[in-house]
């Protein structure tokens, strides 16, 4: 247990009636430590209990759900949208902590698609995901601008490259051969452009919501390029443009890493090491996998893996010093 | 300002989201319904709480049809009553111009869906499902089908 001026006042009383030290010295003292604090068992004891209460209800609900009358969830959903988006902002407003206003932000942004697959599950209805998508986008498109917030930000890409995911399936899955090469160049595009365009966020001073676009831009492009050809469906267990492609995602994060030396960006030296690692790793597996038995490959990955792991930290610290 | 138009947008999506409530409600009271053969198949999602799958009768297109093509084209499927339920009497690429009632489906070869493939019941319910199922629906103006109710024997179903 951490001393506080409670626990101390006796001692130092006595140290002052004994002549040990002044009365200046022990006010000096007391000032040092908190007026008094909740002993750890207190505080371990009382998350226990708000955890234990928050999944109480959250079972109370579940296990309810279909007793609980349309109207009740779907007033409890809107209010929930209500009371983050009016906390948001006034956590914003008046300055509280940015855990509070991020958090408030992201149920905010996620509620509206909630609240439409609620109302889906109430009339059994089950159309097109690209519109669903679609009406949850439209319905957060300002959000992130408005709020300046990080967190929104990511929910309102997340939904943009879901709107992508749909209307590829439903609607132009033919337009390079199959769905999936026709994904993976479109998301391979859509990357490229959420960095570029993340790029605007400096003009706001948002550098939070730069850094997660460019992150999300370049693990984008670089995750569709590496995948290229590869559909689960009908798998072609020969690409003859793969060591081209995972050759350029090479060099995309090697550009990264420089981009991030050059412009004081950590998280694009960090995200561009550790894409470059799995590529390396990946061509390794890719070029021995037919050669070496299994025992031999899992030894031979297994220590290239903690080479590069090691290395590529000494190489992040080195550059980022 | 911002603060402002963060109210406003909130505003439109209570309201979206209760109107597509009301909307559909209004649907489910109001409209004529109709009674369609199914039967289940593939039940329990364990993301999206219990459901069955539907597979219904007015879903394949019978042998007096052309195949449709084999890329998720609309369609429109005119029904006509046999006994108390309604099977299919027409297809066509447009809406019919009056007279039967008309779904908006998706084809694909011999199957049209409907949207309406997916049935909640109260969790536990969809582990013993019947075989006879015949779907209420209304429609929406547009073809659009909204399954109100399941019946077996007659009787609503899950009790």
């Amino acid at each position: 247990m951490k001393p506080t001026q409670k626990s101390l006042r006796p001692h130092v009383t006595r140290w002052v009636q004994e002549d040990l030290i002044t009365q200046d010295q022990a006010n000096s003292i007391l000032a040092k430590y908190p007026a008094d604090s909740r002993s750890p068992a207190t505080v371990t004891f009382s998350i226990i209990g708000g955890l234990l209460c928050i999944l109480g209800v959250i079972l109370l609900i579940s296990a309810n759900w279909q007793a609980i009358p349309r109207e009740a969830k779907l007033g409890g959903l809107l209010s929930l949208l209500t009371a983050s988006t009016l906390l948001g902002t006034e956590s914003s407003r008046r300055k509280w902590h940015p855990a509070i206003t991020e958090i408030c932000y992201l149920f905010a942004a996620a509620l509206p698609l909630v609240g439409l697959i609620l109302i889906t599950q109430f009339f059994n209805l089950r159309g097109s995901g690209f519109t669903l998508v679609l009406t949850w986008f439209a319905s957060i498109l300002l959000l992130p601008f408005l709020s300046s917030s990080p967190a929104s930000f990511v929910v309102w890409w997340m939904s943009f490259s879901a709107l992508i995911y749909f209307g590829i399936s439903e609607y132009h899955s033919g337009w390079f051969e199959n769905e999936a090469r026709t994904g993976s160049i479109v998301y391979a595009l859509f990357g490229a452009a959420t960095a570029a365009a993340s790029q605007l966020w400096t003009r706001g001073g948002q550098t939070i919501q730069r850094a997660w676009g460019e992150s999300l831009g370049l693990m984008t492009t670089s995750l569709a390029l590496y995948a290229y050809g590869f559909d689960i469906y009908d798998p072609e267990p020969h690409i003859s443009v793969w060591e081209v492609l995972w050759g350029a995602v090479f060099l995309l994060n090697l550009a990264a890493v420089f981009a991030g030396y050059k412009l004081h960006r950590r998280h694009l030296v960090t995200l561009g090491l550790a894409v470059q690692g799995i590529t390396i790793l990946s061509f390794y597996l890719r070029l021995a996998g037919s050669m070496l038995s299994t025992g031999t490959l899992f030894l031979s990955a297994g220590a290239l893996l903690l080479i590069l792991i090691f290395a590529l930290h000494k190489l992040r610290k080195t550059i980022l010093k | 300002m911002k603060t402002w138009l963060l109210r406003i947008i909130l505003v439109l999506q209570l309201a979206g989201l209760i109107g597509l409530y009301a909307y559909h409600l209004h649907i489910e009271k109001t409209g004529k319904t109709y009674l369609i053969k199914c039967q289940p198949v593939d039940p329990r999602d364990l993301l999206s709480g219990d459901y069955i799958s539907l597979r219904y009768e007015i879903g394949a297109l019978p042998e007096r049809f052309h195949e449709l093509d084999y890329n998720n084209q609309e369609v429109y499927i005119t029904l006509q009553p046999s006994g108390p339920v309604w099977e299919i009497q027409d297809v066509g690429k447009v809406p019919p111009v009056a007279g039967m009632p008309y779904l908006k489906g998706q084809g694909n070869g011999r199957e049209v869906k409907y949207g309406i493939e997916r049935y909640y019941v109260p969790e536990g319910k969809g582990k013993s499902v019947p075989n006879d199922l015949y779907a209420q629906i209304a429609i929406q103006p547009g073809g659009i089908a909204q399954l109100k109710r399941l019946y077996s024997d007659g009787n609503p179903w899950p009790k």
